[in-house]
């Protein structure tokens, strides 16, 4: 695995639930839970990391999405951003970046 | 072509506006705690001194104290910018503090510091000499003015510290004319050992643990959540990530009014304190912002009296949650409300069963009928007709004494005290003792009657 592409799904799936600078402890939970059911090495300092960057970065969700094209792992991101999001409600702006996500991934799918 | 002209503002105005900022005593002493605080001072002693014509004010603390370059620098207003990232704990954000608070309480600040190997030193902002020159001049005293200055608490033994000292103080004249400095002073102190016991609390115990004191009295923490009482509960918590930590919210339901102790009670305002100030605490890096009320997310109510929801808040969102300069206001970003909302339901609805069950004797009871009419949304309190020892008399008591006793109760029943008992109710429930009444209208009705077969 390279770590480098798990940090990023896992910005991606923040830029999905944490819409509004918020990341609730459900949230988090999900992601976590399907990260490590995927990449069980992935330490979790590494994601606590990558969440904090992405509070202080100003990407985009397409910019994210931009250095994960052609990882071939389209469906597990659509899944963990459906599932993380959904985690305690899926609210309006959750929704629509999900829906983003969705668009962008799905036509490379 | 156009050109630009000098129109920074006049220093004798500006310095007006500065004054006027709407600190309160406490608030803006609280804004020099702050300080202290961030610079990892384990001691802060506030003190005024006895002895002198003007009365004056002292914070003093044992922290990381300023070399005499870095004082003059922090002297100046705004000498830090508020959009840099500070440190965890660090309770400043915009560079201003020690000054604004300063002079919306006094016309003159000194401050004294003196930082690890380096000399004591000072610098004295004065108001009166800004408006005569109408110019920022900052005076420095010199090493042998610092040591003779009359208001000196720094030893020179300490390592390292830093005194704030207040003097043409302006807090004192804004109240009762009729009272001397020291009366006034002296009851200001009070409020302000309140204050500071709840809004630094989370300072004096545990793991963050100072000492405060006052004139050298020790301040005590105040628990707005009376976690320590017989009967407190815990209710719900959740830590939300976000920019720079997270933000922890934990709700808290109090011991009924009854369990409470009378100390930390009469410490938290007394039942009516309480009542008014159930809901939302705030917290930024550990210090008390907002000490109650729901800010429009639900509705103050008697039974919500005993609900508290805490909610920690990191200083790297001070912008999104638009904290001020004086630190005591803030505004909740629409997202943290929504979020909040959950949380409020539990603790208010736990509060309600904390009430009512130690109420419960109110509620079903065989004098009393409680209707409520819900179509009309009405409330009324009825003299039972189900009760057996009323039958028993209405058996036995010839028609018209009925049609006496029946007016007589419908009256009584009218005539319940509710404001008064309700304001007892919430203002010091605890002295309502209905125990001995019967005694007492026993030994009432007795003598009246026997006062009147006398006369006869
Ligand atoms: N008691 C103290 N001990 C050591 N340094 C202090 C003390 N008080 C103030 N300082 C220094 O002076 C600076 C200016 O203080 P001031 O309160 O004016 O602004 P601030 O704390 O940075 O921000 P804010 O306006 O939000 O309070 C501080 O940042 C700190 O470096
Ligand atoms: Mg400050």
């Amino acid at each position: 695995m390279e770590i480098e592409i798990v940090d990023f799904i896992v910005k991606v799936a923040a830029c999905v639930c944490g819409k509004d600078g918020i990341i609730s402890q459900a949230e988090e939970k999900a992601m976590l839970n399907l990260i490590i059911l995927e990449y069980p090495n992935y330490p979790l300092e590494r994601f606590n990391q990558a969440l904090d960057e992405f509070f202080d970065e100003t990407l985009q969700i397409e910019d994210y999405l931009h250095k994960l094209a052609r990882s071939g792992l389209n469906p597990f991101i659509i899944n963990i951003c459906e599932l993380s999001a959904s985690a305690d409600g899926l609210d309006i702006k959750e929704n629509i970046a999900l829906h983003k996500v969705k668009l962008i991934l799905g036509s490379e799918i | 072509m156009s050109h630009f002209a000098d129109a920074s503002p006049d220093p004798k105005s500006h310095i007006k506006t500065l004054m006027r900022i709407g600190y309160t005593m406490p608030s803006a002493v609280s804004d020099i705690l702050d300080n202290s605080i961030t610079a990892n001072a384990k001691n802060i002693e506030i003190h005024s001194l006895p002895g002198f014509k003007e009365p004056n004010i002292s914070i003093l603390d044992d922290g990381d104290g300023m070399s005499p370059e870095e004082l003059i620098q922090n002297m100046k207003i705004g000498c830090k910018d508020p959009s840099d990232d500070r440190e965890r704990g660090d309770l400043g954000r915009f560079g201003s503090g020690l000054k604004t608070a300063s002079f919306s309480q006094a016309r003159k600040l000194t401050v004294i510091s003196k930082k690890e190997g380096e000399p004591l030193c000072a610098a004295v902002w004065d108001i009166d000499r800004i408006e005569s020159e109408n110019a920022w001049c900052l005076e420095i005293l010199d090493e042998n003015e610092v040591k003779a200055h009359p208001l000196l608490l720094l030893g020179s033994k300490k390592e390292s510290g830093t005194q704030v000292i207040w003097e043409k103080l302006s807090c004192l004249n804004k109240t009762n004319h009729s009272l001397d400095d020291e009366t006034i002073m002296a009851s200001n102190l009070s409020e302000l050992g309140n204050y500071i016991s709840l809004h630094f609390h989370k300072f004096m115990d545990g793991k963050n643990k100072r000492n405060f004191s006052i004139n050298n009295a020790q301040l005590q923490s105040i628990d707005p959540f009376m976690t320590r009482s017989p009967g407190y509960q815990e209710g719900r918590s959740e830590k939300l990530r976000c920019k720079g930590g997270y933000i922890e919210i934990n709700t808290h339901v109090l011991p009924h009014f009854k369990r409470m102790e009378t100390i930390p009670l009469e410490r938290l305002g007394g039942a009516n304190g309480i009542v008014q100030n159930q809901g939302l605490y705030i917290y930024r890096e550990n210090r008390l912002i907002n000490a109650g009320g729901w800010l429009g997310l639900a509705k103050t109510s008697q039974l919500g009296a005993l609900a508290r929801v805490e909610v920690n808040v990191p200083s790297s969102l001070d912008q999104e949650w638009a904290t001020d300069v004086k630190k005591s206001s803030l505004q909740l970003p629409p997202r943290i409300k929504k979020e909040l909302r959950k949380f409020l339901a539990d603790p208010i609805k736990r509060s309600k069963r904390v009430y009512t069950y130690r109420g419960k004797q109110d509620k079903a009871n065989k004098y009393w009928n409680i209707q409520e009419n819900e179509n009309d949304k009405t409330i009324s309190y009825q003299i039972s007709a189900e009760n057996d020892f009323l039958i028993d008399i209405f058996r036995v008591i010839p028609k018209e004494q009925k049609s006496q006793l029946i007016k007589y109760l419908g009256q009584l029943a009218e005539n319940l005290p509710l404001n008064h008992i309700y304001e007892k109710m919430s203002e010091s429930p605890r002295d309502i003792d209905q125990e001995s009444v019967t005694d007492a209208l026993l030994e009432a009705i007795m003598s009246r009657v026997f006062e009147e077969e006398i006369n006869e």
